[in-house]
């Protein structure tokens, strides 16, 4: 049981984080390497800020905010240009991997390599029958779900939602009927963003942080993208919990050293026998209808 | 003078490494992060052929080469399925598989040699022997350069001259279109596989000539940084023709730290402002010369 809480923890962080993946390739085909250095770049701004004076609630909103200019910036000056020439997809993601060294670089030498703390004391510890969690544990859980959630009502509720998934659906027949497809863009990056900074700060609160921390979970983010089913943002989510679930398991039965190898065994076992992930069937049917 | 002849040698191992990953990314047309893992791979399988197995300098080349060809299948088999965005995220999960094989066929309580810790994990391994043929001991610096600019040479005039046969435009032509090559009964898997493992053992082949010049490795040399560092200089260079992008590559790759050097920055920063600085071009050359300097190719 124990084993299964400790999955959905760090699942539910990587499930937020391939959804943010998710929401910026669907409707850009941009693949956002730069994701890692947004999410390494979030803590830093709040601990900037706190160094700086910033009463703390306002920090942590200031390290979103950073995180979401810093995706804009990211569409505004690299991935829409090359959209508008119509780039091809190397190009796009080739830009995104030099956006990526430029921005972890630049962290590197604002801040220095060494890992950091955000942590404001000891931390709670809440027993919860045979089972342990941690205070910050809890929050993360808890914050996570919030924005998963908040993301689908806003998809499936609002008009800008629904704009959302036609551009994921088919980018071109929307700006032939006259849709703002560069505005909706810069949506998908700025969503995204909040998600990113979100969830940075929430595990950076936790366990510390240092400038290179983005790589790992973005390739986390990516293969439970893929594993989730690549043509649905719900995928991402159950991709993203499962993969926590699996790990958790590795973790604990085999060794945290083989890790990584189980998760991208797990992504090749997936990209050949079932490469359009879990929810392809349902991503199938929609595409005929 | 020493340093001279070490930029010299280090020049020539990038510009073998830029001409396999052209051979993948320019000619048989596929984006890879895998590079770095199998330049590692080539060092470890020349280092372990060297030191456990006690084999000479060629012995232990023609290994790494052989080891390094052979775990190319994988990518091969990937790149019969799958183009584009899938193909990178296969590359991906090679270059983690072995970068984690690198970390953790390890054993801390074994000795270095043993099944159980093959690769001696993140304490790297030291004491690679240097190149030498025979009783010929070519173990100095101004040697080991004049070794490699000789190899350097001869594995450009090879890749110049592969790349202009039938055989390189039947590569071209299933890049530009496989359709097309399939219906005129050219065997593409056939390509796909000679290509790849062409360039995945030419980077192994330039990895263990690394290994025995720098007589020590780590896992640190299959990181995915390494590899992005890989494509920004092909990239920069230009891929798609034989020898001159990746020459350019190359050189680029040597000459920006030395010429940051004129600007006095403070030690700390100048390993970061350079790779900032590779970013920069990258972006830079997406946006405004996709094709890179010397390139014939624009991928997609």
């Amino acid at each position: 049981m124990q084993l299964v809480l400790n999955g959905a923890g760090s699942g539910a962080v990587v499930a937020v984080l391939a959804l943010a993946f998710q929401l910026v390739y669907l409707p850009t085909r941009v693949f956002h390497f730069a994701m890692a250095a947004l999410y390494a770049a979030a803590p830093f701004i709040v601990w900037q800020a706190l160094d700086w004076g910033v009463p703390r609630p306002a920090a942590l909103l200031l390290g979103v905010l950073g995180t979401v200019a810093l995706s804009l910036l990211a569409e505004a000056v690299n991935h829409g240009p090359i959209a508008r020439r119509s780039g091809s997809f190397s190009a796009q993601l080739i830009a995104s991997v030099g956006f990526y060294i430029i921005l972890v670089q630049v962290i590197a030498v604002i801040w220095g390599n060494d890992p950091k703390a955000l942590r404001g004391g000891a931390d709670t510890v809440i027993p919860l029958g045979s089972v342990v969690v941690t205070g910050m544990r809890l929050w993360q859980i808890a914050g996570c779900a919030a924005l998963v959630l908040a993301f689908f009502a806003w998809l499936f509720l609002t008009r800008v939602g629904l704009l959302f998934r036609a551009l994921s659906d088919n980018p071109r027949e929307l700006a032939v009927r006259g849709h703002n497809v560069r505005r909706l863009r810069l949506v998908a990056f700025a969503i995204s963003g909040a998600m990113i900074g979100t969830v940075a700060i929430l595990v950076a609160l936790d366990t510390g942080f240092y400038s290179y921390s983005g790589l790992p979970m973005l390739l986390l983010s990516v293969v439970a993208a893929i594993i989730g089913g690549r043509h649905s943002f719900l995928g991402a989510v159950i991709g993203g919990l499962l993969l926590g679930l699996v790990r958790a398991q590795v973790e604990w039965y085999l060794s945290p050293r083989w890790l990584d190898a189980a998760t991208f065994v797990l992504l090749v076992v997936f990209l050949l026998f079932r490469p359009e992930g879990i929810l392809a069937r349902r991503a199938r049917l929609e595409a005929a209808a | 003078m020493n340093y001279l002849l070490h930029l010299l040698i280090l020049f020539d191992v990038y510009l073998i490494t830029a001409i396999s990953l052209n051979v993948v990314v320019g000619y048989v047309g596929l984006l890879t992060l895998a590079h770095a893992g199998y330049f590692a791979l080539g060092a470890y399988g020349y280092a372990l052929a060297a030191l456990l197995l006690g084999w000479g300098f060629v012995p232990s080349l023609v290994a790494a080469l052989a080891v390094t060809a052979l775990a190319s299948l994988p990518l091969a088999i990937a790149s019969w399925r799958f183009r584009g965005d899938f193909f990178v995220l296969f590359s991906l999960a090679v270059q983690v598989l072995l970068i984690s094989a690198l970390r953790n066929w390890h054993d801390p309580t074994q000795p270095f040699g043993t099944w159980s810790n093959v690769t001696n994990g993140d304490f790297g391994i030291m004491n690679i022997p240097a190149p030498a043929i025979g009783a010929l001991d070519l173990g100095t610096q101004g040697r080991i350069a004049l070794l490699f600019t000789l190899l350097a040479t001869g594995v450009a005039a090879l890749a110049a001259v592969l790349l202009r046969s039938p055989w390189g435009r039947m590569v071209r032509a299933v890049r530009d279109d496989e359709l097309a090559a399939r219906g005129l009964g050219k065997n593409i898997h056939l390509v796909k596989l000679q290509g790849i493992a062409i360039g995945c053992a030419v980077a192994g082949f330039a990895g263990a000539l690394f290994a025995s010049y720098s007589s020590f490795i780590d896992p640190t040399l299959a990181d995915l940084d390494q590899s992005t560092l890989l494509l920004a200089m092909i990239i920069v260079g230009g891929v798609g023709s034989a020898v001159l992008g990746p020459l350019v590559g190359a050189a680029l790759l040597i000459a920006i730290p030395e010429l940051l050097r004129f600007v006095h920055l403070p030690i700390t920063m100048a390993a970061e402002l350079r790779l900032a600085l590779y970013g920069l071009l990258l972006i830079l050359f997406v946006h405004a010369r996709p094709q890179g300097i010397a390139g014939r190719y624009r991928m997609d």
